[in-house]
C-alpha cells in the first residue's frame, strides 16, 4: 500500500461513515412518516356528520395522520363514489374511511381497493369477499339493534295500542346494509304489537316528494325515520300535518335532531356514537398504516336512547356537542 | 500450559464431590475462555510500532470524546429540560393573567349588572331588559346568555331574547342552587351545554356558568333572585389552545377546585376513556412544581391556581415530551463524537505514520543488513533525532564492520601468502637443489643444450614467481610459468610421462591469481603420475577455456557433468565477463572417492588426511586463496577415480587483465564489489 491510498482510504472511509450519519440523522430527524388518510361519505357538509368528523380529527391527531375529509353531496351512486375514492388514492391517499351508498355487488371494487390501500367502512357493512390480508373492515353500530332499539321505544311508549296506530317508516338508504338490517330490526321488534305499516320510504333523491305522496295517500300517526337524513326529512315534512300531531321516532345525531328533541317534535331518538365511529376507525387505519403487518379488524359501537329529559345529561352531552380542540 | 495446569487440576480430585468437581469445571471452563480471549486479543493487537501507535492515540481519543460527548449531551439535556420547565412556568404565569383578566372581565359584568342595574330597579316596576342589552352587546364575544332568575326560578329578563324552554325547570339547575346556598359568592360551573333557551338556528353552545345570588326588589320588598351570566366556553378554550401548541407531549389543562376538567387537549378521549388523566390528584397539589409517576410514566406537573375560582391550571411535562429534543441532541451530540473521532484517526494515522516512518525505514536497513547487505550508504538516516542518531550509529557501525572484514580478508590474504611464501621457501631450496643438481648433472655429460635449457626454464619460472611482488598475473603468465615448471620436471622424471598443454587463446588476456596451477601440477606428479613406467603412458593435461555467462549453465568438464547455477554463480561485479576453467587431470593411480570428497576440505588438509609429501603446497591452500580473491563461488572442484585419474578444474572469473582490475584484485575489494552488485 503506498501512502496516498494509506491516508485517502481513512479520508474516503470517514466521509463515507458521516454522509452516511447524515442521511440516517435527516431521516430520524424528519420524524414518524405522516400517513394521508381521505374521508368519503354522503352529503359530507351534512350535521350529522360533527360527531363523526370530530372523532375522525381527534384519531388523526392523536395518530399523526393528514386527514382529508372529502367535500361531497348526496351520493347515491357506486361508481361516482369509487371515482373518488380513486381520485383520492391517486393523489397520494394512504387509506380510506369510506361510506359506501351501496353495500351489495361491490366485491370488485372493494378488493381494487383493498389491494391499493386499506380501507375502513364506517355507518354500514358491505358484501365482500372474505379479507385475508385484513386491508378491509368496518366500524359500524349494530344496526339490527339500532332497527329494534327504535321499535322497542314505541313499544313502550304505546304497548299494545300499536296495533290501532298507522306507521310510516323512511327507511334511509335501502341498498345499504345497515338501513336493511335497521328496518328488519325495527319490524322484528314490533312485529308482536303487529302495527299497521302503511307506507315504508327508502332514501332516494327523491325522498321528500315520494314522502309527501305517501303521507297524503295514507296518513301516519307515526314517522319512522331509521337514520339521520331520514328523521329530519320526516319532521321537516311532517311535523305540521295532522294538527301537529304526528310523533316521531328514530335514529340521528345532529343538532338538529336534538333541537327537535328538546323542542318536544322528536318522542325518541336512538343516537349511534358517532364520535367512537370516527375515532375508532381512524385509530385503527393508522395502526395499519404504521403497521402493515396488522390487520383490520370490525368493530361495533355503542348508541344511547335519547329523549327531552335525558338530552343534556353528561353521556348523551358528550356525543351530541363533542368539544373538538 | 494453563490448559494442562487446569486439566491437572480436574484429574487431581478424581473423588471430589459432585459440586466441586462442578467448581473446578467451572474454573477450568473460565480459565479456557479467558485464555481464548487473551489470545484473540493478541492476535488482534498491532504489533508494529504504527499500529500501536494508532491505537493508543485512537483509544485515548476515543475515551476523551465519548466523555466530551457524555458530558455535552448531559449538560445540554439539563439544560433543555430546566429551559424547557421555565419556559412552561412562564408561558402558565401568562395564562394565568389572561384567564384572570378574562373572568374578572366576567365577574364586573356580573358586578356592573349588579350593583348598577338590578339593585337600583324595582322587577314590579322597572324594566331592566335594555341595560341588559346594553351589557350583553358590549361583550357578546364572551358571552352566551346573561339572565336573571327569581327564587323560584322564573325568568326575570335575560339577553339576548329568546324562547325560554318549556319544560325548563331552573331550580333543579345546579347553578341555581350553588349560588343561593351561598350568596356571598360568585360560582363557576363546569363546562356544559346551555340549555336554558331554544335557538331556532338549532344552535347548542358550550357554556361555563357564573352565577350569583343578588337581591331583587320587587314591590318594594326584597326577595331573592339569581343573576347568570353564561360565559362563552370557547373563549376559555381557544385561550388554552393557543398555550397546547406544543406538539412534543406536553399540555396544559385547567379543573375547577374539584378536579373536574374544564379543558383539556383531549377532553374527548378522556370522556371516552381512550386516555386517563390523574387530574383530581394534580387538582389538590399545591401551587408550584411536582414530580409524580402516573400510569408508570414519570413526568413532572405545574400547579398554578387561579384567583376568584379556585381553578386550577395544571402543565403537566411527561418524560417523553423530552425525547424528541434530546432523540435529535444525542443524534447531533453523537455525530460531533463520530466525526471528531474520525477526523482523530486521521489526524492519529498522520501522527503515528510520520513517527514510525524513520524507524520501519531503519528498521527495514537493519533487515536489509541481516540479508547480508552491508553498505553503509544505505543505511537510513532521517527522521527525529533520536532516530537519525541511531542511524548514523548504525551507518558508522557498518562502515567499522567492513573495515574490519577488508582488514580480516586482507590479513587471511596476507597469510595465505606468507604461509605460502613460508611454503615456497621451504621446498624451493629442494627443487632448486634437484633442478641444479639435474643441471650439473648435464653439463657433465656434455648436454649443454639441455643444460642451457633447463636453466631457461628455472630462470623464467622463478621470474614469473616474483612478478615483481604481484599476485595477480594473467593466465598467459600463469600457463607459462606452468609449462616451465612441467619441462622442468620432465627433465628431472626423464620424460617418464607427458604434458599436454590445451589452452585457448582468448583465456590467456584474463587475470588470475598467480601459482595456483603449479601446486596443481606438483600434486598430479607426486600422487598420480610421477611414479609410473614411462610405459604406462602416464599424462598431464592441462586444459583452459572460457565461458561467457550467456553461453548456457551447463558446462562439459571431462569426467561427467558439472551443472552450475549460472543465475548463482554469477558474478555480476560488471568486471567479469564470464567464467575461466583450468583443468589438471592426470591418468594416474587416481583415489578413492572418500579422498577426492575431503581433498579440499581445510580442517583435512590440517590434519594431513591426504599424505604430502615434496612441495606440501596443497590444494586447498589453492582453493582458499581463490574464494579470498574471488568469492566464494569459485574455487576449486576435484573428480578422481580409483587408476583411472583425477582431474581438478580451477574456476576463477574472467576479468580482462589490465591496470585498473589489477590494482582491484590485488586490493583484495573486489569481492566485496560483487557481493554489493549482486
Amino acid at each position: 500500500m503506498n501512502e496516498d491510498s494509506e491516508i485517502l482510504l481513512p479520508v474516503v472511509v470517514a466521509t463515507i461513515v458521516v454522509i452516511l450519519f447524515c442521511v440516517v440523522m435527516l431521516i430520524k430527524g424528519t420524524g414518524p412518516e405522516i400517513y394521508k388518510v381521505s374521508v368519503i361519505v354522503s352529503d359530507s357538509n351534512s350535521g350529522r356528520w360533527v360527531p363523526f368528523k370530530a372523532g375522525l380529527e381527534q384519531a388523526a391527531n392523536d395518530n399523526n395522520i393528514e386527514l382529508n375529509y372529502v367535500h361531497t353531496e348526496y351520493l347515491d351512486n357506486i361508481y361516482t363514489e369509487a371515482e373518488i375514492i380513486n381520485e383520492e388514492i391517486s393523489r397520494g391517499a394512504d387509506g380510506i374511511i369510506a361510506e359506501f351508498c351501496l353495500s351489495d355487488g361491490v366485491d370488485d371494487l372493494v378488493a381494487s381497493i383493498g389491494a391499493r390501500v386499506p380501507i375502513q367502512f364506517v355507518v354500514t357493512d358491505v358484501i365482500a369477499d372474505a379479507d385475508v390480508s385484513g386491508n378491509h373492515a368496518t366500524v359500524a353500530p349494530d344496526n339490527y339493534a339500532i332497527g329494534r332499539a327504535v321499535g322497542n321505544e314505541l313499544v313502550i311508549d304505546y304497548g299494545e295500542k300499536l296495533s290501532d296506530i298507522k306507521i310510516g317508516i323512511i327507511s334511509g338508504n335501502q341498498n345499504q346494509l345497515g338501513m336493511q338490517q335497521r328496518l328488519e330490526g325495527f319490524i322484528d321488534s314490533t312485529k308482536k304489537m303487529k302495527p299497521d305499516i302503511v307506507w315504508t320510504v327508502a332514501e332516494t333523491r327523491y325522498t321528500r316528494e315520494e314522502l309527501d305522496k305517501a303521507f297524503a295517500n295514507e296518513p301516519a300517526d307515526i314517522v319512522i325515520g331509521l337514520d339521520n337524513n331520514s328523521l329530519e326529512t320526516a319532521v321537516d315534512r311532517l311535523s305540521g300535518e295532522n294538527d301537529g300531531n304526528v310523533k316521531f321516532y328514530g335514529s340521528g345525531c345532529s343538532e338538529k335532531l336534538v333541537y327537535y328533541i328538546d323542542s318536544g317534535k322528536i318522542d325518541s331518538m336512538i343516537l349511534p356514537n358517532e364520535f367512537s365511529m370516527g375515532y375508532q376507525s381512524m385509530s385503527d387505519l393508522a395502526i395499519k398504516l404504521q403497521n402493515r403487518t396488522s390487520q383490520l379488524v370490525s368493530k361495533e359501537i355503542d348508541y344511547n336512547v335519547v329523549h327531552r329529559e335525558n338530552l343534556f345529561g353528561e353521556d348523551n352531552e358528550q356525543i351530541l356537542f363533542p368539544i373538538v380542540k | 500450559m494453563d490448559e494442562y495446569v487446569s486439566e491437572k487440576q480436574l484429574n487431581k480430585a478424581p473423588g471430589a464431590p459432585v459440586d466441586e468437581k462442578e467448581a473446578i469445571e467451572r474454573e477450568r471452563l473460565a480459565e479456557l475462555c479467558l485464555i481464548k480471549a487473551k489470545k484473540t486479543l493478541k492476535r488482534y493487537m498491532p504489533r508494529n510500532i504504527q499500529g500501536t501507535i494508532l491505537m493508543t492515540f485512537t483509544i485515548v481519543s476515543f475515551t476523551l470524546l465519548l466523555l466530551l460527548g457524555v458530558v455535552l449531551y448531559t449538560l445540554f439535556a439539563r439544560r433543555m429540560r430546566t429551559s424547557s420547565i421555565e419556559a412552561t412556568e412562564q408561558l402558565m404565569e401568562q395564562s394565568v393573567v389572561n384567564l384572570e383578566d378574562y373572568l374578572e372581565s366576567m365577574r364586573r359584568i356580573s358586578d356592573a349588572m349588579y350593583y348598577d342595574v338590578i339593585k337600583s330597579s324595582d322587577i314590579s316596576k322597572d324594566s331592566i331588559d335594555n341595560e341588559m342589552k346594553l351589557i350583553y352587546k358590549a361583550h357578546k364575544d364572551n358571552l352566551v346568555s346573561f339572565s336573571l332568575f327569581k327564587q323560584d326560578g322564573s325568568l326575570v329578563s335575560a339577553s339576548p331574547i329568546a324562547e325560554v324552554k318549556s319544560n325548563l325547570y331552573v331550580p333543579s339547575q345546579q347553578w341555581f342552587n350553588t349560588a343561593l346556598s351561598k350568596d356571598e359568592d360568585l360560582h363557576f360551573s363546569t363546562p356544559h351545554v346551555e340549555n336554558l333557551f331554544l335557538d331556532p338556528g338549532y344552535g347548542y353552545s358550550w357554556v361555563v356558568s357564573l352565577s350569583r345570588a343578588v337581591d331583587l326588589i320587587e314591590n318594594n320588598e326584597l326577595t331573592k333572585g339569581v343573576l347568570l351570566v353564561d360565559m362563552n366556553y370557547s373563549t376559555i378554550k381557544e385561550m388554552m389552545e393557543r398555550i397546547n401548541q406544543d406538539s412534543t407531549g406536553q399540555y396544559v389543562y385547567l379543573t375547577n377546585t374539584s378536579g373536574n376538567i374544564i379543558y383539556h387537549p383531549k377532553q374527548m378521549q378522556i370522556n371516552y376513556e381512550i386516555m386517563n388523566e390523574n387530574n383530581i390528584n394534580e387538582a389538590h397539589y399545591s401551587d408550584g412544581m411536582h414530580e409524580e409517576v402516573f400510569r408508570g410514566e414519570k413526568r413532572q406537573v405545574i400547579v398554578k391556581s387561579i384567583s376568584y375560582t379556585g381553578w386550577k391550571l395544571i402543565a403537566v411535562l411527561p418524560d417523553s415530551a423530552y425525547s424528541i429534543d434530546i432523540s435529535n441532541l444525542r443524534f447531533v451530540v453523537i455525530l460531533l463524537v463520530a466525526s471528531a473521532l474520525l477526523i482523530m484517526i486521521f489526524i492519529n494515522r498522520i501522527i503515528s505514520s510520520r513517527i514510525s516512518r524513520p524507524l520501519n525505514l531503519l528498521n527495514n536497513s537493519i533487515k536489509n543488513m541481516e540479508n547480508g547487505d552491508m553498505y553503509p550508504e544505505d543505511i537510513y538516516v532521517g527522521g527525529t533525532q533520536e532516530v537519525e542518531h541511531l542511524g548514523r550509529t548504525l551507518r558508522h557501525s557498518i562502515e567499522r564492520i567492513n573495515q574490519l572484514m577488508d582488514d580480516i580478508v586482507i590479513k587471511q590474504e596476507e597469510k595465505r601468502k606468507s604461509e605460502m611464501d613460508a611454503l615456497q621457501s621451504q621446498i624451493n631450496p629442494h627443487f632448486l637443489y634437484n633442478t641444479l643438481d639435474s643441471i650439473v648433472w648435464m653439463i657433465e655429460g656434455g648436454h649443454n643444450k639441455d643444460a642451457v635449457f633447463m636453466v631457461t626454464q628455472l630462470a623464467s619460472l622463478f621470474r614469473i614467481s616474483l612478478s615483481r611482488g604481484k599476485n595477480i598475473i594473467t593466465i598467459e603468465q600463469e600457463i607459462r610459468h606452468a609449462e616451465n615448471y612441467m619441462n622442468i620436471q620432465k627433465v628431472r622424471y626423464k620424460n617418464g610421462f607427458g604434458v599436454v598443454f590445451d589452452v585457448d587463446e582468448e583465456v590467456k588476456k584474463y587475470a588470475t591469481i598467480k601459482l595456483i596451477i603449479q601446486p596443481i601440477l606438483e600434486n598430479a606428479i607426486y600422487y598420480g603420475v610421477g611414479d609410473m613406467d614411462p610405459d604406462d603412458g602416464g599424462e598431464i593435461r592441462i586444459h583452459a577455456w572460457y565461458e561467457p555467462y550467456n553461453s548456457g549453465n551447463d558446462t562439459e568438464v571431462s569426467i561427467g557433468t558439472v551443472k552450475h547455477d549460472d543465475s548463482a554463480l554469477r558474478d555480476e561485479s560488471g568486471i567479469s565477463e564470464g567464467d575461466i576453467y583450468i583443468e589438471v587431470m592426470d591418468n594416474g593411480y587416481g583415489m578413492p572417492p572418500e579422498v577426492c570428497e575431503n581433498l579440499l576440505n581445510e580442517d583435512n588438509d590440517t590434519k594431513n588426511v591426504v599424505p604430502k609429501h615434496g612441495s606440501g603446497v596443497g590444494l586447498v591452500n589453492v582453493h582458499n586463496r581463490i574464494r579470498l580473491r574471488f568469492g566464494e563461488q569459485y574455487g576449486l572442484f576435484a573428480e578422481s577415480e580409483p587408476d583411472e585419474g583425477t582431474r581438478i578444474t580451477i574456476h576463477i572469473p574472467a576479468i580482462l587483465f589490465n591496470e585498473d582490475n589489477q590494482k582491484l584484485l590485488e586490493s583484495g575489494h573486489y569481492r566485496t564489489l560483487s557481493n554489493k552488485k549482486r
